[in-house]
């Protein structure tokens, strides 16, 4: 009698909606655990009684107690991994995606706030939680946590590159997925399969690489028990993922542009997330299903075998559904994406080197032509003497929100919509190590030519040569204390992929970026 | 004997029937009290903000008077209106005239334009509106859920025996606190 409702517009009603196809999922699970310890021990019994003539499982009522216990067995083990799915789950790819709760200081993050908000509003839930990925990929999910509140999980690439239609238009699409039910019971079987992955994580110490950039990495086993637990895992996710349906997406596409009326800005962003990376780290690809667009997005064809084999339906094919709702043809949404990029590209603000504001004006990039490795001088790799020191180093409090160069106060501001410290006189910067790669993956300053020429150079000279790297060290004569807690600053390298000596304090997780330093950074990986 | 049995038969199915499309009915119209109740929710933000507004302005332009007191009148005009909607969404409409006007007026003022407190408020208005907007969305598809229900053939028997009436659709206008530019760069609005 509900045939003419597209989706439940009580949350409430979806919720009990939801157990009862949980139910089904528990049965399936019994049932395909049944069978297998069954085969198993079958096998095992069979062959035992081949070496053991007294053991037979056809005589007296053995095999009755065989499927008894066989029952039992398989009863617990699926009650197990049902309970652990349900309420580990999506706490386990949350904390495995090392999603954040976004930070109200941030421009990005609010408007994001914001927009989840509104979307809410008109979805008609009564809680959605934000959540944040640090990763530079394009791609968007929703799940249900164990005590059943919605959360929506964007990555920082994503809050960058997108304007705030279509970030409203992926908010929409992962809510029509929260209240059609999808999210739900994808989460449940997404956790289901992967019930062997997160049992050796659990087993195995996991100790994650601080600060660095991107998501975690997969410590390469070679146990055979793992394969085997995959191999259980990657049959239990085919069995399970026949039964999301295939529509799901189309569906949830067309449910999203009932909540927010702009079938074109969510066509832009499922073709900006595919033609982007939409690949998140080393995560498992059996969680693909949870993901707006899958992290193996490029290829898919609308094949009877990949229809069957793929948790996404082609990109194309859901470009052409929302571009018959506009109406329009996909060749002009591409156009318009193309055209916004564009139109973005131009609207960056430039940004000049300190050594061009202090002259006044643009400055020739012919000076740096004939800089010689070594001659700039303030960039080193180690600290002079040699030592690299620990956390406990002398604390100076006179320090205390001075710029460590220049002993002027530092002052407020914000840069690509993160709130960090500069120095007025040298433009260094302090940022915090939780943000850097926010200020990486926005693309709202644009750098002017000089900088530009600085960056290549520096990539020349440090980066692709690294025995001048080792030669050019130990040229920072002076120890600088953090600004903020007075700590000693340590000269580290930004990463072991782009060696920038930037200054980092270990004790509050500040970086000090010295003048451009933080540009080139943004340069080099910009342009990589 | 038989008859009596294929008759009470029709008779309980047919109860079974008329019970579950009373029942359906109810829930939509549930719908719609609740989701008109998230409207007000929204509309109170906005009532809330418009003083702070309103003194932020007269800080910079006490000139306008004749304007601030009409954006006051309207915003304790809308605030007690608790009537349909369709006269609530006519005393809305006043309100936003006369923000419409006032931030006209505040074009004249430099200062007032350059205000942190203005810019925050302004952005915080819009913020308002998009959530009021989108309320109202989920509202009017609610309204619909409930009209169709009441008007087809053969639900609207017993919505005609049990008097549920059609629900009013809540159309207001909107402010337009600033354009959005047309290079959407995420740089002004949140």
């Amino acid at each position: 009698m509900n045939s003419k409702k597209k989706f439940a517009r009580d949350f409430y009603e979806i919720q009990r909606k939801q157990w009862q196809k949980s139910l089904l999922l528990f049965l399936i699970l019994f049932i395909f655990y049944f069978f297998l310890v069954g085969f198993v021990s079958f096998i095992f019994i069979i062959s035992l009684g081949l070496f053991m003539p007294g053991i037979s499982l056809f005589a007296g009522n053995s095999l009755q107690y065989f499927f008894l216990i066989n029952l039992i067995l398989s009863i617990v083990v699926a009650a197990f991994q049902f309970y652990d799915a349900r309420f580990n789950g999506a706490k386990f790819i949350r904390k495995r995606l090392q999603a954040a709760a976004p930070d109200t200081n941030d421009r990005y993050h609010k408007k994001f706030i914001n927009t989840i908000d509104e979307m809410r509003i008109a979805a008609g839930l009564p809680r959605v939680t934000p959540y944040i990925i640090p990763a530079f990929a394009i791609n968007s999910m929703a799940l249900i946590e164990a005590d059943k509140s919605p959360i929506i999980i964007i990555t920082e690439g994503l809050l960058a590159e997108f304007t705030r239609d279509e970030l409203q238009a992926v908010i929409a699409h992962e809510l029509a997925h929260i209240i059609r039910g999808d999210t739900f019971y994808i989460t449940l079987v997404c956790s289901l399969a992967n019930f062997f992955e997160r049992l050796r994580e659990m087993a195995e110490p996991h100790d994650m690489p601080q600060g660095q950039i991107g998501v975690a990495q997969d410590t390469g086993g070679g146990n055979p028990l793992v394969y085997l637990a995959a191999s259980i895992s990657s049959l239990l996710m085919h069995l399970l993922s026949t039964l999301i349906s295939r529509q799901r997406e189309l569906l949830a596409d067309a449910t999203a542009v009932e909540l927010n009326r702009n079938p074109a800005a969510l066509a832009r962003a499922i073709y900006k997330a595919h033609v982007k990376n939409s690949f998140i780290g080393d995560f498992n690809l059996s969680y693909s299903p949870l993901f707006i667009v899958p992290p193996e997005s490029k290829g898919i064809s609308d094949r009877l075998f990949s229809r069957i084999f793929n948790s996404h339906p082609p990109l194309m094919k859901r470009i052409r559904q929302l571009a018959e709702m506009v109406p329009t043809s996909p060749a002009r949404i591409i156009d318009e994406v193309l055209e916004i990029r564009k139109r973005r590209a131009q609207a960056r603000s430039i940004l000049h080197s300190r050594e061009e504001i202090s002259t006044g004006g643009p400055k020739s990039t012919a000076l740096l032509d004939n800089i010689q490795p070594g001659e700039e001088g303030i960039w080193s790799v180690r600290s002079p003497k040699g030592k690299w020191l620990g956390p406990f180093s002398p604390v100076n409090p006179d320090k205390y929100n001075k710029c460590p160069r220049c002993r002027i106060s530092l002052k407020d501001t914000f840069y690509e919509g993160v709130a960090l410290k500069t120095c007025p006189s040298c433009k260094g910067k302090l940022v915090d190590s939780s943000v850097i790669d926010r200020i990486i993956a926005r693309r709202e300053v644009a750098f002017s030519d000089y900088l530009v020429k600085k960056a290549a150079k520096f990539r020349e000279n440090f980066l692709q040569n690294p025995v001048s790297t080792r030669k050019i060290n130990m040229e920072k004569s002076q120890d600088i204390f953090c600004p903020i807690c007075g700590s000693k600053m340590q000269p580290r390298p930004f990463t072991y992929q782009y060696i920038i000596p930037v200054d980092k304090c270990f004790s509050c997780h500040k970086t000090w970026f010295d003048t451009d330093e933080l540009e080139i950074l943004q340069l080099l990986i910009e342009n990589h | 004997m038989t008859g009596i049995y294929l008759f009470l038969g029709l008779g309980l199915l047919t109860l079974i029937w008329i019970i579950c499309i009373y029942n359906s009915l109810v829930r939509l119209r549930q719908h719609v009290r609740d989701s008109w109740a998230g409207i007000e929710t929204e509309l109170r933000r906005r009532y809330d903000l418009i003083p702070n507004l309103v003194e932020t302005i007269k800080g910079y332009a006490l000139h306008e008077r004749e304007v601030l007191n009409k954006v006051t009148e309207a915003r304790s005009l809308a605030l007690s209106s608790t009537g349909s909607p369709s006269s609530q969404a006519a005393d809305e409409n006043i309100l936003v005239k006369g923000l419409r006007r006032l931030f006209a007026v505040s074009e004249a003022y430099p200062e007032l334009k350059a205000s942190q407190n203005f810019l925050e408020l302004q952005k915080e208005l819009a913020n308002t509106e998009n959530r009021i907007q989108t309320s109202r969305r989920f509202y009017n598809g609610n309204v619909r859920d409930l009209n169709t229900r009441t008007e087809i053939f053969p639900s609207n028997i017993i919505a005609a025996l049990f008097q549920f009436r059609r629900s009013e659709y809540f159309e207001i206008e909107e402010i337009k606190v600033y354009e959005n530019p047309s290079i959407d760069i995420n740089l002004d609005n949140s």
